[in-house]
């Protein structure tokens, strides 16, 4: 079967209302499996941390001061980017060539990152995590939120996702 | 000449099974699905 896209408008209108920052790069969005982006993608991206020099530490995990909760939130966008254009090698021209047909045309894949509000009982403090468009076991087609800090995927308060100010896909 | 060819063809199976693990194929929604 062909993998379903998603353009932009489509995009925002699954997003909580209000948010004053939505950025989008691509025209139209691929989107991964729920299980695959938690467990097989989410597994790929620790691997390629690691790999990288980034290892799991304690408590906080991949979480540096110098690679903390933006760099992972960017740096797991650009992780399932790069397995989007890895599956989909062929330019344009080398499929006009050849006659051989990606799998897909989107120009990107819909997980974006987010920031938003955490409000402890004095405190509050700001976090990056990621957003990604997609069905999963239900039928339609819903945001889902994900800690790239090993946790996978997660739920954020009423509260939560209304602070969201920032969004970038 | 055949240890050289050799040593290049496992490196490239080294690389290909890093790139495979590094690199998974992503499973995409797809239309139709229920």
């Amino acid at each position: 079967m062909k993998p379903q896209t998603i353009k932009q408008a489509d995009i925002k209108k699954l997003l909580p209302e209000g948010i004053k920052n939505v950025f989008f790069s691509d025209a139209d969005y691929a989107m991964f499996n729920e299980t695959f982006l938690i467990q097989k993608g989410l597994q790929g991206f620790k691997k390629w941390l690691k790999f990288s020099g980034i290892e799991s530490v304690g408590q906080k995990r991949y979480w540096k001061r110098n690679y903390d909760c933006d760099n992972l939130a960017n740096a797991f966008k650009t992780y399932m980017n790069l397995l989007h254009a890895k599956a989909n090698p062929l330019s344009f021209t080398e499929s006009f060539k050849t006659g051989k047909a990606n799998e897909t045309t989107a120009q990107g894949v819909a997980i974006g990152v987010i920031y938003f509000e955490i409000k402890g009982k004095k405190t509050s403090s700001q976090h990056a995590i990621n957003i990604a468009i997609t069905r999963g076991l239900r039928t339609k087609l819903v945001p889902i939120f994900i800690e790239p800090n090993a946790a996978g995927k997660i739920k954020l308060t009423k509260k939560e996702r209304e602070s969201i100010w920032y969004v970038n896909f | 000449m055949v240890r050289k060819l050799l040593k290049k063809i496992f490196k490239f199976k080294e690389e290909k099974e890093i790139q495979e693990e590094l690199f998974p194929k992503p499973v995409y929604v797809t239309e139709n699905e229920d």
